[in-house]
């Protein structure tokens, strides 16, 4: 079995990771910097509302966030390879997400996924690039519930209601 | 030097024959930016002098590498006077001599002043009714010196696109000012060039464009422009699209800041946005500010070439709640040179569970793969990243009319090459 660190944050804190077991992190509110070096490994974080930094040197880094509230999610890249992959379900909560990834060598790709329900979402992939020693790319797709959808599963004897939530856990399922 | 400015801003008035009102909003727009011009980062001191001290060029002081573009381009040397901005002195529209079959479907296609004068009721309608008021408008409001007013009739159809092209051959900057109406029902391809030929140390250039397209209407906006590294590009537009289509295929070359960014409001309409950036030491800023005010679906293809410059794409989003629709963005950009800067700055909200949203963008330098692959065919470096270019353009390039396909791509391969891209 993969060896891996959890945390658990409210408030402010910085993470040094040397050592290429996997990451874990519930970010509750707050502020946190991830310094990664010399490592490659997968992150997994959710977060309530708050904001992430990363910080890669000589790294390769997936990571993958479950976002529930606001979120603001900066990258820096020197010589490391980045794959973030964003998402969240706007049922209860309106989501917004400013996503930044800078760099100047290596590879850098932002994806933003939302299935829209029924509060207000905003997507941020900014990418900047200095050079040409890089390259990135992003994505953002802010998905909706076709009414046709739900028609068909409604066709197979669920109610409106258990057909919503049908699509909302294949959504989940598709992380 | 304020004195100095109203007595020109009078000058080009009684030039025009503008009536007094005119005048008069002209002096209010310039004591407004004048209160404002701080917001713009521009030496406004310099450029004020530049208004009057109109300098004849010669030959000689042609920068050597305008005359190589122009001996690549093929471009005879009576013409490349000309185009140097040697043997024109004045700024002027030049109208097509299409606009007597214009006159006969019944489109109204004159000089924004003209218009003004003569249509006072469609001027009161629609008139700075669309641009918020900013350094800009104000500048632009003052001293606006050309410029179209375009209405298109009920149902008519103009077939023949309609070609303005913008020459800027005083030594200072210009101020378009134009106005587009399209009808219910009535269609209209709108083929805007723009060109400054002199090279006085910075040049401003700060159109100023509201465009109207109702019910039905479908419209499609051109806009080619290729200017020298010392012009600054700072515009202003407006569309308010009710029920309609619109297309606008934007082609920017050379320049030293441009900056394009359109608000567009979309209300059960179709847009479609092309855009070629070509960066070469310069600031290109480009993208929208799209509000969906009701259903509407969207496409944007954004590409850009970044040689020793900047690029910067920036898109603005706004879906009202119970929009229903589709919007499909792309932007991708390719880094030719290790000191280039890219910012893709995509920014999308969405209030409707009935809105689909999807944005991509790809930015990094060509395919090595495919390079090598067309240099292993015995395709020289330049001409392979060409051959790739036009691949990606591809899209774009086939919306524009033949003779400026044509130009954008010996553009292109000039930018590819050695001496670099030049307007």
């Amino acid at each position: 079995m993969v060896e891996q660190d959890k945390y658990v944050i409210e408030g402010n804190k910085d993470i040094i990771i040397n050592n290429s077991r996997d990451v874990n992190i519930y970010l509750k509110k707050g502020n946190v910097n991830i310094f990664y070096e010399n490592v490659k490994l997968n992150a997994n974080i959710v977060v309530d509302e708050g904001v992430i930094k990363e910080h890669l040197r000589n790294s390769s880094i997936n990571t993958k966030i479950r976002v529930k509230g606001n979120l603001k999610y900066f990258s820096n890249i020197e010589n490391s390879k980045v794959n973030t992959h964003i998402w969240g379900i706007s049922k209860h909560k309106s989501i917004n997400i400013d996503g930044l990834i800078i760099g100047n060598k290596g590879y850098g790709k932002l994806v933003e996924e939302i299935l829209f329900v029924n509060k207000p979402v905003f997507l941020r992939p900014a990418l900047e690039i200095y050079g040409n020693n890089i390259q990135m790319e992003h994505k953002a797709i802010s998905y909706i519930i076709e009414e046709k959808t739900i028609q068909y599963i409604m066709s197979r004897g669920f109610s409106r209601e258990e057909s919503v939530e049908i699509i909302i856990d294949s959504f989940i399922n598709m992380f | 030097m304020i004195e100095k400015i109203k007595a020109y801003i009078k000058n080009i008035s009684k030039k025009n024959n503008e009536p007094k009102t005119l005048l008069d909003e002209r002096l209010r727009a310039l004591e407004e930016f004048l209160k404002r011009k701080n917001e713009i980062n521009f030496n406004f001191e310099n450029f004020f002098e530049s208004l009057f001290i109109p300098k004849k060029i010669t030959w000689d002081e042609i920068p050597e590498e305008i005359k190589n573009t122009y001996k690549e381009l093929g471009i005879s040397n009576s013409e490349q006077a000309y185009l140097s901005g040697i043997s024109l002195e004045y700024n002027e529209n030049i109208f097509n001599k299409v606009k007597e079959i214009f006159k006969k479907k019944g489109l109204i296609f004159t000089s924004y002043v003209e218009g003004y004068k003569k249509y006072e009721n469609i001027f009161n309608k629609y008139r700075n009714k669309l641009i918020k008021p900013n350094a800009l408008s104000y500048l632009n409001n003052a001293l606006f010196n050309v410029g179209n007013f375009i209405y298109v009739p009920k149902n008519k159809k103009i077939n023949i696109p309609l070609q303005v092209f913008f020459l800027l051959t005083n030594p200072f900057s210009h101020f378009p000012r134009n106005l587009i109406i399209l009808d219910e029902g009535a269609e209209l391809t709108y083929i805007e060039g723009c060109i400054a030929p002199t090279f006085m140390k910075e040049n401003l250039h700060s159109a100023y464009t509201e465009i109207y397209v109702h019910k039905n209407a479908k419209f499609k906006w051109i806009n080619v422009q290729n200017w020298h590294k010392n012009m600054y590009v700072l515009d202003n537009a407006a569309l308010d699209v009710e029920n309609g289509n619109v297309k606008i295929i934007t082609i920017n070359v050379g320049s030293k800041i441009v900056k394009k960014i359109p608000n567009i409001y979309l209300n059960n309409s179709n847009l479609h946005i092309n855009e070629i950036g070509l960066s070469d030491k310069n600031e290109l800023r480009t993208g929208a500010r799209i509000y969906v005010k009701n259903s509407s679906n969207i496409h944007i293809e954004s590409k850009s070439l970044i040689k020793h410059g900047k690029s910067v794409f920036e898109l603005k989003l706004d879906v009202n709640k119970n929009s229903k629709g589709k919007a499909f963005i792309e932007c991708d950009s390719y880094m030719l040179s290790s000191d280039g800067y890219s910012l893709s700055d995509p920014q999308l909200k969405n209030n409707s569970n009935e809105f689909f949203i999807s944005h991509e963008s790809l930015t990094g330098d060509f395919d090595t793969e495919k390079l090598e692959y067309l240099k292993s065919r015995g395709i020289d470096e330049t001409h392979a990243k060409f051959l790739l270019t036009i691949g990606e353009f591809d899209d774009i390039l086939k919306e524009l009319p033949l003779d400026y396909i044509n130009e954008t791509m010996k553009l292109i391969q000039l930018y590819l090459g050695d001496n670099g891209g030049t307007g």
